[in-house]
């Protein structure tokens, strides 16, 4: 059975091969990933080694009332062990348990097993908690330094058969495939809980995109945006307004400024079923200037108006079944460059002690309202998109856990995803296969909580 | 030789009667036993003891255990206190089952497990004044006496950093009910 697999992989697309790979990935080495079984922790629940590595294990995969009960359970037994109770401490302030938190920690205080330095932390904990305790609606800031480095294997997106056409006659098509981009960037977030389901907060930054070998798709890219998010019962509601505006390097391809208004909202079914919706509008308007007059650049201005609606579903505790569907209208002032689309995304994300996997795959049809005579007077273009990837991210502590005594707060986080899309378009030039592959670490300072 | 036959049909029927008769369903362990610890026969349960269908559990004065059932749930018993599990049915392929505790006397926390995860209504924790269904969360159970219990809801809290839902705990005393949505909330069940 294993070896038929293997032949009919052999036959199938790339994209295929590697979600299938990854699926085979993922489900095979389960027992490896979860070391610890909890029959073995029923055999001998009173290891000091056994269970602590065991709790480890399961806040790392998410199960962090199953972290809670062992950590309790070890304090039982190794009463006079101040590291399990600094760890026990952390679960229970990640948990919001305060009450339980306060009553341990006031605990301790009392026990003559504890060390001065231990007293500190508890003191310092304890007025934390006190903090939070204030009913009053607080301000919270933080700042995020990124850096992203992509390798593009079709940057210009050269067409499949390398042709292309222009005003109805087949010519060749050139340009650059393998190219790296780079992109630096910070932003900076301010918000307020206004109360215990509610907050707004407003966020603002700077991209720097280079690029490796050419200088066209540089650009600075400035950005905001004003979100507000709102707990109503089962509902978690999430408009929000914001604005991009790329500062493009080279001075063919116009700048522009593009600003829009949406929400995505989720409605809890139960405790592992969802429903999320959201829509949004935008307008992108492209900056005339003497460079690029000629150029007919207002014909790319256009307004975009989509909407999606999506299921999750998620199953013990780290495994998350997604499916989105979605529609787009495109309104430009050029007839052909506007469309309407339909899109449908299906992914899977698995919590591992490292990160989040997270696999997807989205299937796009945009049909253009014209035709655009300068490529090809007779033919309606119509594009069919597959788009697969596959993303690990996570904090860099689970990924090397020593960092931890360099950031304790976990505040620095990595991402690494592989891209695959191919696009199948009645126009030569916009049939494509694109492949990328990008590193992203961003570093959070929080300014003021 | 037919009485031979006869002999070991018997002999076959009686071993099988007698493992059907004799023998009790494993549910759990004590999982950490601390001080003077008996069940219903009075034999001393310590760390690591396995714990029975129907097995009523006493914790004595100075003295605390957790026990750990088949799905995960967590019971952290405190001193003088004094539980029965009487009803645990349990499928680790599915996680699909249904517990019954009664709380007799004393302080009992419980952190949930797989079959609450399930359904919520599967578990069922009675006191002598009411009963308590756990919907995803942490509780605890203080019965002082055949009057009076009283039930907190422990967490997770609302502003919980690891995306928790907030749980929920359904209180009766058999005739009105509440729930307590609000961690650190408390029910007082009067009988």
């Amino acid at each position: 059975m294993t070896l038929d697999l293997i032949l009919n992989l052999r036959k199938m697309k790339n994209h295929y091969k590697k979600i299938i790979f990854f699926f085979f990935v993922i489900f095979y080495t389960q027992p490896l990933l979860a070391e610890i079984t909890f029959e073995e922790i029923l055999e001998d629940p009173a290891d000091l080694e056994l269970n602590l590595n065991y709790a480890k294990e399961q806040e790392g995969l998410g199960r962090y009332k199953t972290t809670l009960s062992t950590l309790e359970r070890l304090n039982m037994l190794y009463p006079v062990n101040t590291d399990l109770k600094l760890y026990l401490i952390s679960i229970l302030l990640k948990l919001d348990s305060a009450a339980k938190l306060q009553l341990m920690l006031e605990t301790m205080m009392q026990d003559p097993n504890t060390t001065d330095e231990t007293r500190k932390y508890i003191e310092k904990t304890l007025a934390t908690i006190r903090k939070q305790s204030e009913p009053k609606g607080r301000w919270f800031a933080f700042a995020d330094l990124n850096y992203m480095q992509t390798d593009h294997s079709n940057i210009d997106g050269i067409s499949k058969s390398r042709t292309l056409f222009g005003t109805n006659a087949e010519g060749s098509m050139d340009g650059m495939e393998y190219d790296k981009t780079y992109s630096r960037g910070t932003s900076i977030t301010v918000g307020k809980n206004l109360d215990s389901t509610s907050a707004v907060s407003f966020n603002t930054g700077i991209n720097i995109n280079t690029q490796n070998k050419a200088p066209e798709g540089e650009n600075d890219l400035s950005f905001g945006s004003l979100t507000y998010s709102k707990i109503l019962d089962k509902h978690f509601l999430m408009p929000y307004m914001f604005f991009s505006r790329p500062n493009q390097r080279h001075s063919t391809p116009a700048d522009s400024l593009t600003k829009g208004i949406g929400f995505n909202n989720t409605y809890s079914l139960n405790n592992t079923t969802n429903i999320t919706y959201g829509s949004s509008y935008s307008s992108t308007i492209f900056n005339v200037k003497a460079s690029n007059r000629e150029a007919n650049v207002t014909n790319g201005n256009n307004e975009i108006y989509s909407s999606n609606i999506g299921y999750n579903y998620s199953f013990s505790d780290i495994n998350l079944i997604s499916l989105r569907a979605s529609a787009i209208k495109k309104i430009a002032q050029a007839d052909y460059n506007a469309y309407v689309g339909h899109g449908l995304n299906i992914g899977y994300t698995r919590i591992l002690p490292f990160g989040n996997l997270k696999i997807e795959t989205t299937f796009q049809q945009n049909i253009f309202d014209a035709k655009n005579s300068f490529i090809h007077s007779l033919i309606d273009r119509r594009d069919d998109i597959e788009t697969s990837q596959i993303q690990l991210s996570g904090r860099i502590n689970q990924l090397i856990p020593f960092l931890e005594k360099i950031d304790p707060k976990s505040q620095f986080f990595y991402n690494f995803k592989y891209t695959q899309s191919e696009s199948n378009s009645t126009l030569l030039q916009n049939s494509a296969i694109r492949e990328t592959a990008s590193f992203n670490i961003t570093k959070r300072f929080s300014l003021y909580e | 030789m037919n009485n031979f036959k006869t002999f070991i049909f018997v002999l076959v029927i009686l071993t099988l009667f007698k493992s059907y008769a004799f023998s009790k369903d494993f549910i759990g362990v004590i999982s950490a036993g601390i001080g003077e610890i008996i069940n219903q026969d009075s034999e001393k349960l310590t760390t690591g003891s396995k714990i029975y269908y129907g097995d009523t559990i006493i914790v004595k004065e100075k003295s605390n255990a957790q026990i750990l059932l088949l799905d995960e749930t967590a019971l952290t018993v405190g001193e003088k206190s004094e539980l029965t599990i009487d009803d645990f049915v349990y499928d680790p392929k599915s996680k699909v089952g249904k517990i019954v505790s009664n709380i007799k006397v004393g302080t009992v926390r419980i952190i949930t497990g797989e079959i609450s995860k399930q359904n919520p209504d599967n578990l069922e924790v009675n006191v002598p004044s009411g009963s308590i269904g756990a919907r995803g969360t942490e509780f605890a159970v203080v019965t002082e006496s055949d009057e009076k219990s009283t039930i907190v809801l422990l967490g997770p809290g609302k502003k919980n950093s690891l995306g928790m839902i907030p749980g929920i705990l359904n209180v009766s005393d058999g005739f009105n009910s509440v729930n307590i949505t609000t961690p650190g909330f408390q029910s007082v069940i009067f009988k």
